[in-house]
């Protein structure tokens, strides 16, 4: 059974030789997703998903005083 | 009966939809929404509320970003009690992406000169040789994306 190869900026790399992290990150506007892979200390593919809180993104309108 | 003074309910819906002109407006093609994009935004940018349209300038450059962003759509926008609200259709998304560091996505319209519409910040964030998605909140009146109050 072939290993499993992993896409990288050093192109293809086997899986094995990697060490993969995942970061969550909580933030006012946000949760992020972050899955990196390391090939010693070097970041070689790092992949995020952002999830948007809706914190800050309403706009509230409301009405003028007459004679104000 | 009494009388409430308020904001309609109704104003703001039709206010998302392009309805209503209180100032001079523009000569529109037909009853269809906007074409509207999404663009990212280096960390060293200065997209805020005073940003009036998009702008190559320090937006993110790099394989698997295509300069405008990506294009999406907005669910029909409707209210509940008196918000009015709206979100994207889907998510924003870049695959093979290597770019960064970016913290920022602006939406504008695309039909219309491509003049902004909000920034949303999600803190520092580089990709390497991976995808990028921004996920949206439920649409509904306490946390779509883009809502009237």
């Amino acid at each position: 059974v072939s290993e499993a190869l992993v896409h990288t900026s050093r192109g293809n790399l086997p899986e094995s030789t990697l060490r993969r992290e995942v970061v969550w990150e909580f933030t006012q506007n946000s949760i992020k997703h972050r899955e990196l892979y390391w090939q010693g200390d070097e970041v070689v593919k790092e992949s995020a998903d952002v999830y948007l809180l809706p914190e800050g993104h309403v706009f509230n309108v409301s009405a003028g005083q007459l004679g104000g | 009966m009494a009388n409430t003074q308020a904001i309609c309910t109704s104003f703001k819906t039709e206010s998302m939809n392009g309805v209503h002109a209180m100032g001079t407006t523009v000569v529109r093609a037909g009853t269809g929404a906007d074409t509207w994009k999404a663009a990212l935004y280096l960390a060293t940018a200065t997209v805020n509320a005073s940003t009036t349209a998009y702008s190559t300038t320090n937006e993110v450059t790099g394989a698997g970003y295509t300069a405008g962003g990506v294009t999406f759509t907005w669910t029909a926008p409707s209210s509940s009690g008196t918000t009015a609200f709206t979100t994207p259709s889907a998510s924003f998304s870049w695959t093979g992406l290597t770019a960064g560091p970016f913290d920022a996505v602006l939406t504008y319209n695309s039909t219309q000169g491509d003049k902004a519409h909000a920034v949303y910040t999600f803190g520092s964030q580089t990709i390497t040789a991976g995808n990028f998605s921004l996920t949206m909140p439920t649409n509904d009146a306490t946390t779509g994306l883009f809502r009237i109050a």
